[in-house]
């Protein structure tokens, strides 16, 4: 009775405890359930491009506003691959100050839209690809941004589009980059036309452009342009002081020169041509210019040249049989002005088409600057040196590396036999043949030609096995090829050889004796071909002999002569003469 | 019975334990290696450890960072104008060439040289304490060695500083975790005061010869230290003790000039150690350097051509006679068939090293450096003449063409600068101080002469870049490289260079 009770009293004791145990239980398991799962879902914390404006508003809170004005948030955070160059608050705040706009509220929704498309390119653009001149790809609003380097009191920063420092460079983020600025871009709204006409400088070249029609042709959107290959144009001006300078005080001074046929709108008058040579069908900024050796211009079938000097850039700075015409140099501050369709340079000097006549061009193969730079080689005495694949810009070979172009020059007294021009000659590869264990084509890069309609010649030096080697100018296949067993024949007078596509191109004798060694220096007619623009062009070899065969291909010279000039004299001498 | 199987117990119980005990379980000490505590015991160990700081400069830790041998051209001739891409540079490579440089480079990672320089601090902070370990090590011998690993260090040092101007100076070691510290920046100044203190003590410590030749020109010696003080004084522009440091090598008699005969080229630089090497690493069979990798030819990917119009623009030509040429150029600095960057690959004019036997020797200092130094510490200290007189003297040996003959005047400083900066352009191709002795004429009297960069600048950037590259040269911060992106991220108190923040 007396466990009993106690049992009981125990029960009654423990049950308040128990109460209390299984509550507080309950209670923590109900307080946990409360308790969120901190499990990270994402696999990166990484946002895009508009979180990440809305993440940093201490710095783009403004920009993002404009963003939110033009519509384009939702857009700003898709994934992809994007460029976006955003302006830090005081950059829009600068701008705000000089549109004299209270807040961005003012700014219009389509003023909004171009602050951002100008901004962001879609390509992946880390400041590593920001060079002299254009990012390679367009902007979304289609205008190409330039991108260029300032020293200002020995403080260097990199300048977008000539409107913005950068501050910070490769912002990543998930759908691309982001580079902070200190202004805002604002896109360009006038074309190349409207660009030039607003500057006063160009009030000589302005007329000129609206007197010849090419203020139309400059004046066109990109989107309403028909002609794709005329979209983005580039134009060389030429300011009022220099056509002061070179005696035109003013437009009618220029028409009374060049409009030769009185009407500056015909496709043949000088004056439309030289306006049209002054436009290029290209968007090329400086540093495209510094890199592209040629542009075609608007003025048919001529083309501008281009190189760079130092640190100038220059226009038509050519050499022509060997004396060097000076160029005329591009002003860097005044030129690389963006317009919507384009680009505007200043040129400083008068610059025309120049009217040159086909002149016969005897392109010695060895003329390389390569060859030219090594010491003692060029036309040093028995000199035998080759030259990798590659080494000589003007010679592209195909085929196995390990065969090379060596170029040789004579001994003192010469080779018997060898009627050399300037005693020097190459020889293609070593091995001249198809497959994989030889040179199986060579292509030269030739010296300026002037446009006309050349004979082709191609002289190379006989070798006792030989093979068809066909011949190709600009990529166009030649109507002859020529096989370099063949010999010249003294049994035949020069016009009979002539007339059989052949001729003894050296002052060496031509016996009757097929083999002998004099007869050796041939000169084989390859076609006649019309060249369209007066520039460096391309000719090109390809073996044929099979890949066993032990064939060698020995150049000497090949000639372009103008079709109404003496195809057979003068003769090229040994000595580097020509004779009559 | 009971204590029957007691004693059985116990005796099993003692095999048992006695039979684990070659396991060593409770043996903490690595059984591969040898910790510190186990060596500084003997003065070979010593020597060990000080031979192997020097084979740290030839060879990199692992595959994927770079050996100092491979650094010093990189740092030396990447941004200076001698050399134009191979077709097996990389991207980061190419960046610097387009002076499109970022903290995310890989070329201005630091890690090869402070590794260098941990291994010094290492042996400076351990080796003293062998002297009262082993008996046989002397004063003078600990001194010797500790002179040519505080020479290295400071040599490093040198490097560090002119390439990133501030840099962290850690001069203790790093042995245990404990001794991890995050550094901040000290500036150019007070780390080239440390090296000058550095040599100072290197200098009295050091050995003048080991007595073998190989040792004298591949060991730090007292004229090592001598040689690497001038070229500090130089940079520093303290040209009195420049040309103190430069007499002590020129009148201890055992350097000159080899003969500018046939042999030439094979005694300097195809077998090592001639008469003119002051320093040089040593390569071999055992040990072979980077280079035939980065410049030949004969291999795929090399990374580096000469520019070919060095010959042109430096060596020049003798339009007379075409063989009257400079030693110096064709097939020593530049090879022309395929303008490959020749004097560390080749045995001969037309024979190139294979890759087995790429061993030739990087010169770090030899006696025409000596004497080129000189004459630019006199040319800025009103002793015009001495500075000529050592300039022909240079240009009699290699056969200098009158074409690249200057006359400036004796009192020219400006002029004779400049022609020494040309000399030894031509002296030095591609031996990794190109770029420092463009930047140390440069920088001189408060960069009065950039125009040796920007001439520089405009032969060697790609017109894409030229414009930019010439306009960030004006900009003194962007002369040095960029405070590495990895060392940012682990050390909060370093700071990046202003330029590429």
């Amino acid at each position: 009775m007396k466990i009993v009770y106690d049992m009981k009293k125990l029960m009654n004791r423990i049950k308040p405890v128990m109460l209390m145990i299984v509550s507080g239980i309950m209670l923590m398991v109900g307080l946990y359930s409360c308790k969120q799962d901190h499990l990270t879902l994402t696999t990166t914390s990484t946002v895009n491009m508009y979180s990440y404006l809305q993440q940093n508003p201490d710095k783009f809170s403004l920009f993002q506003q404009i963003v939110d004005k033009a519509g384009y948030a939702s857009f700003l955070n898709t994934y992809g691959t994007y460029t976006l160059f955003a302006p830090t608050n005081d950059g829009v705040k600068a701008y705000l100050k000089t549109t004299g706009k209270a807040s961005v509220d003012a700014i219009d929704a389509t003023t909004a839209k171009g602050l951002v498309s100008i901004a962001l390119i879609a390509d992946t653009l880390s400041s590593q690809y920001f060079t002299d001149g254009k990012l390679r790809t367009p902007t979304t609003i289609g205008q190409y941004l330039i991108t260029g380097n300032i020293t200002i009191n020995g403080v260097s920063s990199t300048v977008i589009n000539k409107q913005a420092n950068l501050i910070t460079a490769n912002i990543k983020v998930g759908n691309g980059l982001i580079h902070a600025i200190d202004n805002v871009l604002i896109p360009a709204n006038l074309t190349v036309a409207q660009t030039i006409e607003q500057n006063p400088k160009y009030s000589i070249f302005t007329a000129a452009l609206k007197a010849t029609g090419f203020y139309d042709t400059l004046n066109i959107a990109i989107a309403d342009n028909p002609n794709v290959n005329r979209k983005y144009l580039t134009v060389i001006a030429q300011t009022d002081s220099v056509f002061k300078a070179n005696n035109f005080a003013d437009f009618n001074a220029l028409k009374t020169r060049y409009s030769t046929k009185g009407d500056p709108k015909n496709h043949a008058d000088s004056l439309w041509l030289f306006m049209g040579y002054h436009i290029w069908s290209e968007l090329s900024y400086l540093s495209d210019i510094a890199v592209l050796p040629s542009h075609t211009t608007l003025a048919p079938l001529e083309i501008t040249t281009s190189q760079l000097v130092g640190q100038n850039v220059l226009l038509n700075n050519d050499t022509f049989n060997g004396v060097l015409e000076p160029g005329k140099q591009l002003y860097r501050p005044t030129s690389d002005v963006s317009a919507t369709n384009g680009v505007v340079h200043n040129v400083l000097g008068h610059y025309t088409i120049k009217i040159r006549f086909p002149q016969a061009v005897y392109f010695d193969v060895g003329i390389q600057p390569e060859i030219l730079k090594t010491p003692g080689l060029y036309r040093g005495v028995n000199k035998n040196q080759q030259f990798n694949p590659g080494t000589i810009a003007g010679i592209v070979t195909t085929g196995s590396t390990n065969y090379y172009t060596n170029y040789i020059t004579e001994p003192v007294p010469v080779n018997s036999g060898d009627y050399f021009y300037n005693n020097d000659n190459m020889n293609i590869g070593l091995r001249w043949r198809t497959g994989n264990n030889g040179a199986n084509s060579v292509e030269f890069v030739t010296p300026v030609i002037v446009k006309g309609t050349y004979k082709i010649w191609v002289d190379y030096k006989r070798q006792t096995s030989g093979q068809v080697i066909p011949a190709f100018f600009d990529g166009v296949s030649l109507p002859n090829t020529f096989n370099n067993v063949d010999p010249l024949n003294g049994n035949e007078t020069d016009a009979q050889a002539e007339a059989r596509g052949f001729k003894s191109y050296s002052d060496s004798p031509v016996t009757t004796t097929l083999t002998n060694a004099y007869n050796g220096q041939v000169g084989r007619l390859l076609g006649i071909v019309t060249i369209k623009t007066t520039d460096h062009h391309k000719i090109k070899f390809v073996a044929t002999a099979g890949t066993g065969d032990a064939r060698v291909l020995i150049l000497d010279v090949i000639e372009f002569r103008p079709v109404d000039m003496d195809q057979i004299h003068p003769r090229l001498g040994r000595d580097g003469s020509l004779v009559p | 019975m009971f204590k029957n199987i007691f004693y059985k117990t116990t005796v099993l119980a003692l095999i048992a334990i006695s039979a684990c005990s070659c396991n060593k379980y409770l043996e903490l000490r690595p059984q591969n290696g040898i910790t510190s505590d186990n060596f500084w015991q003997t003065k070979e160990q010593l020597q060990a450890a000080v031979i192997g700081v020097y084979s740290s400069i030839l060879t990199p830790s692992d595959s994927k960072s770079k050996a100092p041998a491979e650094v010093f051209f990189l740092w030396g001739e990447i941004r200076a104008d001698f050399i134009k891409p191979g077709p097996g540079l990389t991207n980061d490579e190419l960046n610097i060439i387009n002076s499109s440089l970022l903290p995310t480079n890989a070329v201005v990672s630091w890690q090869p040289i402070y590794r260098v320089i941990n291994l010094c601090n290492t042996v400076l902070d351990f080796g003293p304490g062998v002297l009262a370990k082993d008996n046989t090590l002397t004063q003078t011998q600990l001194n010797s060695y500790l002179g040519e690993v505080l020479a290295i260090r400071a040599l490093m040092y040198f490097y560090i500083a002119r390439s990133f101007g501030d840099a962290p100076l850690k001069i203790k070691s790093t042995a245990t975790d404990d001794d991890l510290v995050q550094l901040a920046k000290s500036s150019q100044k007070d780390i080239l005061a440390q090296v000058v203190a550095d040599l100072k003590l290197a200098e009295g410590y050091a050995t003048a010869s080991y007595g073998n030749n190989a040792s004298d020109k591949g060991r730090i010696t007292k004229f090592t230290v001598n040689a690497i003080q001038a070229d500090v004084y130089l940079w520093m522009d303290n040209y009195a003790d420049c040309i103190t440091a430069c007499d002590k090598i020129i009148n201890s008699g055992k350097f000159g000039l080899v003969a500018g005969d046939a042999s030439w080229f094979s005694k300097l630089f195809v077998t090592g150690n001639s008469s003119e090497g002051i320093f040089e690493l040593q390569f071999d069979s055992q040990v072979l350097n980077p280079y035939v990798a980065m410049f030949s030819p004969a291999v795929a990917k090399y990374r580096f051509l000469a520019d070919p119009v060095i010959l042109d623009n430096f060596y020049t030509v003798d339009l007379v006679d075409p063989l009257n040429v400079d030693i110096r150029g064709l097939d020593v600095a530049i090879h022309a068939a395929d303008q490959s960057i020749y004097k560390f690959i080749a045995l001969g004019p037309n024979t190139l090293r294979t890759t087995d036997i790429s061993y030739a020797h990087w010169m770090v200092y030899r006696y025409a450096d000596i004497m080129l130094m000189k004459a630019e510490a006199c040319a800025n200290s009103a002793r015009g003449q001495d500075a000529l007189d050592l300039i022909n003297q240079i240009r009699t040996r290699a056969h200098a063409l009158p074409a690249s003959a200057l006359s400036p005047a004796v009192g020219d400083a400006q002029g004779l600068n400049s022609y020494i900066l040309a000399e030894r352009a031509r002296e030095f191709a591609f031996e990794g101080k190109r770029w420092y002795d463009l930047l140390r004429i440069a920088k001189r009297n408060n960069y009065a002469r950039l125009d040796v960069l920007i001439t520089a600048a405009v032969e060697s950037v790609p017109p894409l870049y030229q414009q930019s590259a010439i306009s960030k040269l004006k900009d003194p911060n962007s002369l040095y490289f960029p405070i590495p992106q990895a060392d940012i991220q682990n050390d909060p108190n370093l700071i990046q260079n202003p330029f590429y923040k």
